[in-house]
């Protein structure tokens, strides 16, 4: 029997936050603020979108973002894929 | 057409981080060359190793862009312009400035990362940055964005002659009026598992000293084993003297000469005549006679074969000269930095004309009867008024290259 782990939008957010700080060093804005605000590229958004397919063991289809994401958006792209899953 | 000068060193080397310490290292005649070993890996070989990763240099955000040998490249660039006494970033954006450099392998280890991620690691995408850091022109693009170089930004690739072909550009380039000031130079980080098992696939290379492994390159010596690879970046700011002169810049010599030509021989093996043509070009482009230079920094890796071949291109090229004029391989030391060897050696004959000595050939106490030259073996030679200097490279696929730099007359 299989289980299906859930996660929570603070969980979710909390581990953008920690891929952002581990790998570019970046404290990110406030939740609903653009991510690329804090002077991270586009490339490095998608960095952070495969950390979270890695962590989610799901894709996580980059073309429903909006083209300046926030940390809101990303959290609820995750929900989404999750519950597709 | 313009006069064309050497304002700025910036060199990050085997034998030292900065022009002051790469000199200490050649007066003293001292090795760079340590034992280069890697997980997984069974065989040692020496090697110029660079100790650290350059991570402190830069912000994390941009380190996933940054291959070893782009952080190398905006290090010694950044160290060239200082020297140079032109501000970081040169102020407006520069339509007047290019960046030219030279690499044979590019972003190596971010290459060889993902192909190992994907043969061995199952992955089936690789990280967004892995394009751009692992391409060849990444060095000369961030230089280019950091100091906002708006001009001609190009990368040369022609094996262990890149970089004196990128040197050779941005020469042209100034000197033809179209630009007034150039960062050129070459760079290479290519020390890996993958690379070197490529190398010695090539059965070229030195093994370990087996009393010291600072003495396994010894070019034109009896006993030679093969060449030492290593790594670094060294890039040269060159100028219009009018420019130089403009701002009251102090300038190492003019660069007055450029030779390239190629051996159409054989993809390996080098044939003397596309050296001994790159030689003579050189030498006409500066209007020298043979008789004028004062040292030759000669390609000489310490191959069996190559060095032989060199010697040859050098009596061709330089006929009764031969016997006189002082020639010796600072590869003994630094060992071969590949894309930046040329601009090493170029680096270091423009030392030894600022100093007033002749580096010397480490190492060289039994001279190759095949390999007979007016040598400069182990001890350097001080007090030494040196004029013009050539430096010779000569690339995998045949391409070869001189330059001439010359002491400036006040």
């Amino acid at each position: 029997m299989s289980t299906i782990t859930t996660w929570s939008d603070e969980a979710i957010t909390a581990k953008i936050r920690d891929i952002a700080k581990t790998t570019f060093g970046m404290d990110l804005p406030d939740s609903s603020q653009p991510i690329k605000d804090s002077g991270l590229d586009s490339l490095a958004l998608i960095d952070i979108v495969m950390g979270l397919e890695e962590t989610f063991g799901c894709q996580l289809p980059l073309e429903r973002l909006p083209a300046n994401p926030t940390i809101n958006d990303f959290v609820a792209l995750a929900q989404a894929s999750l519950a597709e899953r | 057409m313009k006069e064309v000068v050497v304002t700025g060193l910036g060199i990050v080397s085997p034998i030292g981080q900065s022009a002051a310490e790469v000199l200490d290292h050649l007066l003293a005649v001292r090795s760079g060359i340590s034992l280069w070993s890697a997980e997984g890996f069974t065989k040692t070989f020496p090697a110029g190793i660079i100790r650290g990763d350059f991570n402190d240099h830069f912000e994390k955000k941009d380190l996933p862009y940054l291959d070893r040998i782009t952080k190398m490249s905006i290090v010694a660039a950044e160290q060239a312009l200082a020297d140079a006494g032109l501000p970081s970033g040169l102020g407006e954006p520069g339509p007047r400035a290019g960046v030219f450099a030279g690499t044979v392998s590019g972003g190596a280890d971010t290459q060889t990362t993902w192909l190992h991620d994907y043969s061995a690691g199952g992955k089936q995408t690789a990280r967004p940055f892995t394009l751009m850091a692992g391409m060849h022109n990444a060095p000369a693009a961030w230089i280019s964005i950091r100091h906002r170089i708006a001009g001609p930004v190009i990368t040369h690739s022609s094996a262990c002659a890149s970089s004196g072909a990128a040197i050779g550009d941005a020469m042209r380039w100034i000197r033809a009026g179209d630009l007034d000031l150039a960062i050129a130079g070459g760079c290479e980080a290519t020390l890996n598992a993958p690379v070197m098992g490529a190398w010695d696939g090539l059965r070229a290379l030195a093994r370990p000293d087996p009393g010291d492994v600072g003495r396994s390159c010894r070019p034109f010596s009896r006993d030679r084993g093969g060449l030492v690879l290593a790594e670094g970046a060294v890039f040269l700011v060159l100028e219009s003297a009018e420019h130089a002169a403009s701002r009251g810049a102090h300038a190492y010599a003019t660069l007055s000469g450029y030779g390239i030509a190629c051996d159409a021989y054989h993809v390996g093996s080098p044939h003397s005549r596309g050296q001994t043509a790159a030689i003579t070009a050189a030498l006409r482009d500066a209007g020298l006679h043979p008789s004028d230079l004062s040292y030759i920094n000669a390609h000489a890796t310490a191959t069996p074969t190559g060095d032989p071949v060199e010697v040859a291109s050098l009596r061709d090229a330089l006929g009764d000269a031969a016997d006189a004029v002082p020639v010796s391989s600072t590869k003994a030391q630094h060992g071969h930095m590949l894309g930046a060897a040329s601009a090493m050696e170029l680096a270091v004959c423009l030392l030894a004309m600022k100093h007033g000595f002749l580096p010397a050939t480490a190492f060289l106490e039994d001279i190759d009867p095949a390999c007979q030259l007016r040598h400069v073996p182990m001890v350097v030679e001080r007090d030494v008024h040196i004029c013009h200097t050539l430096s010779l490279s000569a690339g995998f696929g045949g391409t070869n290259i001189a330059l001439v730099a010359s002491r400036r007359i006040d």
